[in-house]
């Protein structure tokens, strides 16, 4: 039986994910600050990744993970001249800096055995010109660890791959600019957000079923609302 | 499953594959040809050629036939498939492109034909998306097939160079790309470039 920890696991997209993953026969740690629903059919971790320090810890408690998706991510929704510095840490903490902690973490022991899955959860915004800066910068970082990492991490038989939704039907989405979100719909082809299971599906197919040399690529689920 | 192909000498598909002989050149018998085939779900756009002569040396007859195999015959066959997946609101298209498209490559006219075919990928994504038709393309690296043989020593060089694995993809590979998009991926996933090139040019 494959282990996956899934971050932000309580709602939207990550909750997607940790049901499809436990759906495929797959134990999984589902990771989030509070899970104010329950959640049945995984392991539930109440932690909060403004906590680095704790996460290696937290990681080696949890025994060999076969997969890793880094899903939690938070969007302040400020204009820049708005931006407290409480948000732009909070922001580049959880967006950034617990996702690269998480993959020191993981990837040792998915080193030793030569196998390991991450899936990172890049955006749309990691692309184009965004209302929210630092949002915005925390993806297009994702997309260069991504890259980083399955560099450095591929010779290991590791892979390392991320999806880039456009706008999605969850929380983060609901919470978002007006703006931001009219721009992104003005082009989608189906004139609706994307569902959490659809990109939940994608990140399934790349943990359980993608190709081994599909290594460093990033899967856009943007229904053309950003052609790369 | 119909498998078209000009020539079946060397194909060692079983019998679930009904085989179409057809040469692709023949761009006018394409529409009577697809007619003649019943309603198509998906339709895979992998046929290529490419020749790597010098640009400066590249013979006009073989010109038109990259032109023609690789770029004219996808877009006749979507234009072939597309009333009918219209009509039943679904249908799905997978173009084989390469990682070539961004990179450039020893035969000139192949990575041409590969950058256009993600442009005609994004601009079908776009025509028939709102009548519930995905269009989505993979954009290989270099991949252990005849195609691979035909390559300079010094591209394969790079590609081993450049990949994180170590290894050159293989067809199966690429193939289990193309069967999600084909058939399990979600509908927001369109007018999607897939990379499978093994970190060998992050995009």
């Amino acid at each position: 039986m494959k282990t996956a920890l899934v971050t932000g696991a309580a709602r939207g997209i990550g909750r997607a994910t940790a049901v499809a993953l436990a759906a495929a026969g797959v134990r999984v740690y589902a990771l989030d600050r509070d899970f104010p629903e329950p959640l049945p059919g995984v392991e539930t971790l109440v932690h909060d990744l403004m906590d680095l320090g704790g996460l290696a810890p937290l990681v080696a408690s949890l025994g060999a993970l076969d997969v890793l998706v880094n899903n939690a991510g938070v969007q302040p929704a400020l204009p820049i001249d708005q931006y407290t510095d409480e948000a732009r840490k909070r922001v580049l903490r959880v967006n950034l800096e617990a996702p690269v902690e998480l993959i020191r973490a993981a990837s040792g022991p998915m080193k030793a055995r030569r196998a390991g899955r991450i899936i990172n959860l890049t955006s749309v915004a990691a692309y184009g010109a965004h209302t929210d800066i630092w949002y915005a910068v925390t993806k297009a970082g994702i997309v260069s660890f991504t890259r980083s990492f399955a560099a450095a991490l591929g010779p290991h038989g590791i892979q390392v791959n991320a999806v880039a939704p456009g706008p999605v039907d969850t929380e983060l989405m609901r919470n978002a600019q007006p703006e931001r979100i009219a721009q992104l719909m003005k082009a989608v082809y189906t004139r609706r957000a994307g569902r959490p299971d659809e990109i939940a599906e994608a990140i399934r197919w790349l943990a359980l079923d993608a190709p081994e040399i599909l290594n460093g690529a990033v899967l856009d689920i943007t229904d053309g609302s950003f052609l790369r | 499953m119909l498998a078209l192909d000009k020539n079946f000498s060397a194909c060692t598909l079983g019998p679930g594959a009904e085989r179409v002989a057809f040469d692709l050149r023949e761009l006018g018998a394409i529409p009577k040809l697809v007619a003649g085939l019943g309603p198509i779900d998906v339709l895979v756009n992998n046929a290529g050629v490419l020749y790597c002569h010098a640009p400066d040396a590249f013979p006009e007859d073989d010109v038109l036939e990259i032109l023609t195999v690789n770029l004219r015959a996808p877009v006749a066959l979507i234009e072939a498939v597309a009333p009918g997946m219209r009509a039943r609101r679904a249908g799905r298209i997978v173009n084989v492109a390469s990682v070539a498209a961004f990179t450039g490559h020893p035969d000139l006219w192949y990575g041409a034909t590969k950058a256009a075919l993600l442009n005609i990928t994004k601009s079908y994504a776009g025509y028939l998306g709102r009548d519930g038709i995905l269009v989505n393309a993979v954009a290989p690296g270099p991949t252990l097939t005849a195609m691979y043989e035909q390559l300079p020593q010094s591209r394969k060089d790079a590609v081993m160079r450049s990949v994180v694995s170590g290894r050159p993809c293989q067809p199966e590979e690429v193939a289990e790309a193309v069967f999600w998009l084909g058939t399990a991926s979600p509908e927001y996933v369109s007018g999607a470039t897939m990379d499978v090139n093994n970190g060998s040019y992050p995009r």
